[in-house]
């Protein structure tokens, strides 16, 4: 063979036909035929590796494929855990939203029943069924049973929205015991959303039904929600899933918990007052905020409308945030800033305004006492506290009527105009012209604007407003939730946000305080609202005419308070509106400025801090010594503990075992009752008294977590022979 | 000229070489993910699947560098007393092996356990070559054909008798062997063709038909009773249509393709529901996709009967091994769920996941990306070995090369197209990947002992 021939390297490139007798040479069989072969196997690899590749992408990338792949048609598969909703809490601790567990019972009518027995109990369960729901009676839970069975339905619905405990009752009904193969009762659990304080700021706090989200469960869903798991199950028979191990494949993560800015206290106070006014004048709706001075917080949110059936008050719709409306004599105070601020006028100017009837144009302005002869000659400081719409107009005119667009820039300075982005959805927009060229603008425009016409906002955004003017200046963005947290740790927290700061001149800032502290004194639109007040109250009343259906009505209005307290070191800022009051009364003085009042009377005497002065610590006093949580359990052993430390304990048990409750300034001990061949109750115990009185009373236990019993699988009460094994979760 | 050597590690083909070490250390890397124990972090050590596979890889390496210093010609020379060695060893794992699952497929020295059947294709692919190369077989008759499938049908019969039915399949390798040296393409078209009915003769098989007279019987007799029938109208229509002077020899093919027809679609069913166990046979009919559709018809129909299907142990549950090695490739998605991180691998839900399942914990930790460049990989890699082979002026290192390529090729085939779900469940390994010294130190001295052969190429001269 030729040493120089390296071309066989290339086998594509042999040409050559060999002979086909058998021959000497390495390339002997590098013959034609051989090469085809050879581009056979390759040919084949490669079909082969396309047909792996393509196999992978429907496993991996094909979305249908791919969930197909992980769900669908298998015994066993990977299905989401949908983990547990997070909290609303309030800023004091309290819970204002949570979900319950909740049960679907559910029969099958196929199931391997022994229809014997069937027979003979069906009529006990149905009597037991109404007992414990008392919805129907025993014929009508019956009736569904022999519908099940005459139509084969394998899922026909007994009760819905059952509860933990009436669940166990149901579980105890004769039949219903042999379990779920043996009577073909299936449970369905799922979850409840639950305000424990119902209807205190419940427009606020929202909802989260899949139809009907709003509130601070829509605006925070995403982390209340948190993320599903993937978990692998296997299908058992009816068609469920029961999780195969405890792992996941995807651990879920459980929903954060948002804490609200809200106090509960103050929530109380406010829905109460309100309440309370409102039916008292038989009003359509009303609103009272109440925010932190300082830092934006909302520290009570209210809102109540009037049901159109019931006539009840009720939590319908978030007006504070969602109705923009024309604010009436509460635009006054930003008038007159607008003046104050470009040095145009000083509380000391005095303004004529005459008989309380002026013509402008082809429209009469008149001020509340026109028909006693009006206001005659005011100064600029009594045209506030008096609310004259005459004096506010003409100190307008006269120092706008040649540039309105610097009166309409003034208030846009102010943050007026602006959407305040709040954390909650569906803020309604301000109306306030930006420019004399807006549609709507014409003579007339400048003096109603004056006076709370021709402009809308919400009550939030002339919340917002005056909070600045209390707060030095400092324009603070409402907030309503003040953290999120996920297993108890801040994982985002909201602090304070300065949406302006220093939106005018300070000397203009002291002269509208003195103004509104005018307003509650003598003379003033509300001087007798706040005589129980312990302390100077500042603020602007507010009533404007309805405007409804293009035309204002006279005989309808909206009354407003707007202010802060105490008016020497603001603290809290509120704002009080209430919608077409009947009765003939209907002035901001009269109807909001008593609720405004009695909240902060209320909020003086829970609040401590206004008290510093009054409180002197005292060091032998109980209130100093911190009481730690005691966990339930075994009497004698708690005593000790609590003697050792010297905690003071009020005994009220007589047993062995016993709850305990921490107290304000001690631990309240009561009896728990424990019987022999029942099962205990052991919440609130630890793990060590649980184990020691489950296993005396001869159950077999699982534990699961530590900390403190938090659930137990068997109902207390129930008989132990039944169900020796019991499951406790300690948290 | 032979005589003049130069440096042994001249003429490496260093690319191999580095696809050889890449696959390695992967493989290590997901076996270290598939199987790392909390308060055992350390890839090396001994007392875990990823600490032996570092020492494996250590031997392995150390083995291979011998090879490599070694003559060519030894391999050549030798090819049948290892041959002889490793069949011996085949023999003697009948004897003294250790039972796991039912296979008597491991010989116990001390800690490790070595598995002759991995060896046994060095000593095959060696003597095959030898066969061929000194007699020049091109398969054109009967004898060299015999000769051939002595060779391979000796270890094939012992590896049966473990039974280890997985190693033996990838013994179709050679037959890819056997085409390239010359054996007709009919033979292959044949084994196809026997797939292809296999195939359907086990599908009829699984069903039970209720027929007049004999009562409720295999659905195969209705196949073979189909296939009669179209012998009978071949039959007529070559009695009319064919030419006188043919008639009787087209006459003799048809009866006996026919008869063989049926003697193989009954003895694929026999063999399946009576030879083979429980075990084997659900495997062939899950990926057939039969077993399924009928559990799944259990749980809609008879209640009692799937809670007990649920609740069989899981490792008896055919499927399980499949769908969970499917759910992990599933859950890696394009990206996969990053090393260490694959919930699936993690868990420890898939079965066998650092020896025969590797390539799930490749898929969802590396993601479609990190599957197709893997398999793109593997199949340069062979592509470029049976291009390696080709370049032999020696056939007997063709043929050698060839059995390498085929080797891996069955392996990758079977192994991915398992995890996937292409193919049956077979436990047979990825090579270099897959957990398993006696796979990997197996694999390394197949391939490199080819690579040592290819460095030779040039200097030989016959």
């Amino acid at each position: 063979m030729n040493p120089t021939n390296n071309h066989i390297n290339q086998p594509i490139a042999e040409p050559h036909v060999e002979p086909k007798e058998q021959h000497a040479g390495g390339n002997a069989n590098t013959s034609a035929p051989m090469l085809a072969r050879t581009w056979m196997m390759f040919s084949l690899i490669c079909l082969i590796a396309i047909a792996i590749i393509i196999k992978i992408f429907y496993l991996q990338i094909w979305p249908s494929d791919r969930a197909k792949n992980l769900g669908l048609n298998y015994t066993y598969k990977a299905n989401d855990i949908t983990p547990i909703r997070g909290q609303i809490f309030s800023s004091d601790g309290s819970l204002l939203a949570t979900s319950v567990p909740e049960y679907e019972i559910r029969w099958d009518a196929k199931a391997d029943y022994d229809v014997e027995e069937y027979r003979a109990k069906i009529d006990s369960v149905c009597q037991g069924l109404a007992r414990i729901f008392g919805d129907r009676n025993a014929l009508d839970y019956k009736a569904l049973f022999k519908a099940a069975r005459a139509d084969g339905n394998r899922y026909q619905l007994i009760k819905a929205k059952v509860d933990y405990n009436q669940l166990q009752r149901v579980k105890q009904l004769p039949f219903v015991r042999k379990g779920a193969y043996k009577s073909g009762f299936v449970y369905i659990e799922g979850s409840r959303r639950e305000k424990p304080f119902e209807m205190l700021a419940a427009r606020t706090i929202g909802k989260d039904q899949a139809d009907n989200k709003f509130g601070l469960e829509l605006a925070f869903d995403s982390l209340l929600a948190g993320k599903k798991g993937k978990q692998l199950q296997e299908k058992i028979p009816g068609g469920y899933w029961r999780p195969m191990t405890d792992d996941f494949i995807e651990e879920p993560q459980p929903g954060a918990d948002v804490i609200a800015s809200i106090d509960i206290h103050l929530q109380d106070v406010a829905n109460a007052a309100l309440q309370r006014q409102l039916e008292k004048y038989s009003a359509a709706w009303g609103c009272a905020v109440v925010m932190e001075v300082k830092t934006g917080y909302i520290r009570a949110i209210a809102n109540l409308g009037r049901d159109p059936e019931t006539g009840a008050y009720l939590e319908r719709y978030n007006y504070a945030v969602q109705e923009s409306q024309e604010p009436g004599s509460t635009m006054k105070l930003a008038s007159l800033m607008a003046c104050l601020d470009e040095d145009m006028v000083a509380l000391d100017d005095s303004i004529d305004t005459g008989n309380g009837r002026w013509k402008i144009y082809d429209m009469t302005l008149t001020d509340s006492n026109d028909e006693d002869g009006g206001n005659g000659v005011l100064t600029m400081e009594q045209v506030f506290e008096r609310s004259s719409n005459i004096g506010t107009a003409k100190v307008i005119k006269s120092c706008f009527e040649k540039k309105p667009q610097q009166f309409l820039d003034k208030l846009h300075s102010f943050g007026l105009g602006s959407k305040l982005d709040l954390q909650l959805h569906g803020e309604a927009s301000p109306l306030i012209y930006r420019s004399v060229k807006d549609q709507g603008w014409s003579g007339l425009s400048l003096t109603q604007m004056s006076i709370g016409y021709e402009t809308k906002m919400t009550p939030l955004q002339i919340l917002a407003f005056y909070n600045a003017v209390a707060n030095n200046g400092r324009y603070m963005k409402p907030l309503f939730v003040e953290k999120i947290k996920r297993n108890g740790r801040t994982i985002e927290e909201f602090e304070p946000v300065v949406l302006r700061e220093n939106f005018c001149k300070k000397e203009t800032l002291a002269a509208c305080r003195k103004m509104m502290e005018g307003v509650t004194e003598d003379d003033g639109t509300a001087e007798g609202a706040f005589k129980d007040c312990a302390y100077k109250v500042a603020g602007k009343t507010g009533t404007a005419k309805i405007h409804e259906n293009g035309q204002y009505d006279y005989n309808r209005h909206r009354a407003s308070f707007v202010g802060y307290f105490p008016a020497h070191d603001p603290q809290y800022s509120c704002i009080v509106v209430i919608h077409d009051p009947k009765g003939g009364n209907y002035y901001g003085g009269t109807i909001a400025a008593p609720v405004f009042s009695e909240l902060a009377v209320k909020i003086y005497s829970t609040q401590m801090e206004y008290h510093t002065a009054d409180f002197l610590p005292d060091t032998t006093s109980h209130a100093q010594v911190h009481i730690p949580i005691s966990k339930d359990g075994a009497y004698e052993q708690l005593k000790q503990v609590l003697r050792g430390l010297q905690l003071p304990e009020q005994m009220a048990a007589t047993s062995a075992w016993v709850n305990t409750k921490s107290q304000g300034t001690y631990v309240e001990i009561s009896d728990r009752a424990i019987r022999p061949e029942l099962v205990p109750n052991v919440v609130g115990m630890g793990l060590q008294d649980a184990l020691y009185l489950l296993e005396t009373q001869g159950m077999k236990v699982r534990v699961q977590g530590k900390g403190t019993v938090v659930r137990q699988s068997v109902a207390p009460g129930s008989a132990i022979k039944n169900n020796p094994l019991i499951l406790i979760e300690l948290k | 000229m032979s005589n003049n050597r130069t440096h042994p590690l001249a003429n490496v083909d260093w690319l191999s070489v580095l696809i050889y070490v890449i696959l390695v250390i992967f493989g290590w890397m997901n076996i270290y993910s598939a199987a790392v124990v909390e308060g055992h972090p350390n890839p090396c050590d001994i007392s875990q699947e990823y600490g032996k596979q570092f020492l494996y890889m250590v031997i392995s390496f150390f083995l291979c560098l011998m090879v490599l210093y070694m003559e060519g010609g030894f391999f050549n020379k030798f090819a049948p007393f290892l041959y002889g060695l490793f069949t011996l060893l085949l023999v003697l794992v009948l004897i003294i092996g250790k039972e796991v699952h039912g296979n008597k497929a491991w010989i116990q020295i001390g800690g490790f356990a070595l598995q002759p059947a991995e060896f046994a294709k060095i000593g095959i692919g060696l003597l095959l070559a030898k066969y061929i190369a000194n007699t020049k077989a091109k398969f054109n008759n009967w004898e060299t054909r015999l000769w051939a499938g002595v060779i391979i049908g000796i270890p094939a019969a012992l590896i049966l008798l473990q039974p280890d039915v997985g190693s033996l399949l990838t013994f179709v390798a050679f037959i890819f062997v056997l085409y390239r040296e010359g054996l007709s393409g009919n033979v292959l078209i044949i084994g196809l063709g026997g797939i292809v009915f296999g195939v359907t003769s086990v599908i009829a098989g699984h069903g039970r038909l209720n027929y007049p007279i004999f009562g409720e019987q295999s659905g195969v007799y209705l196949l073979m009773f189909i296939v009669f029938l179209i012998a009978i109208v071949l039959l007529v229509f070559s009695l009319n249509f064919v030419v006188p002077r043919s008639r009787k020899k087209v006459l003799w093919v048809l009866a006996i393709s026919t008869v063989a027809v049926l003697m193989f679609s009954f003895s694929v069913s026999f063999l399946v529901d009576k030879v083979l166990k429980p075990h084997q046979k659900s495997r062939i009919y899950v990926t057939l996709g039969l077993e399924e559709k009928e559990s799944e018809v259990e749980t809609e129909g008879n209640e009692e009967s799937a809670a007990e299907a649920a609740i069989v142990e899981k490792d008896d549950d055919p499927g399980y091994n499949a769908r969970m090695a499917k759910i992990a490739v599933g859950n890696g998605g394009f990206l996969g769920q990053g090393f260490m991180q694959g919930p699936m691998t993690k868990n420890k839900y898939v079965p066998e996941r650092w020896t025969d399942f590797i390539f799930s914990v490749v898929a969802e930790e590396w993601g479609f990306v990190g599957s197709v460049l893997l398999v793109g990989l593997y199949v340069f890699f062979i592509v470029k070995l049976i291009n390696m082979a080709e370049r032999q002026r020696s056939q007997f290192s063709r043929v050698y090369g060839y059995c390498v390529a085929s080797i891996f090729f069955m392996h990758f085939l079977i192994n991915v197209g398992m995890v996937i779900g292409l193919a049956p469940i077979i436990g047979i390994p990825l090579p270099f990947l897959s957990y398993g010294g006696s796979s990997l130190i197996g694999f390394s001295l197949l391939l490199f002992i080819f690579i040592r052969l290819d460095a030779e190429r040039l200097s030989i001269f016959k």
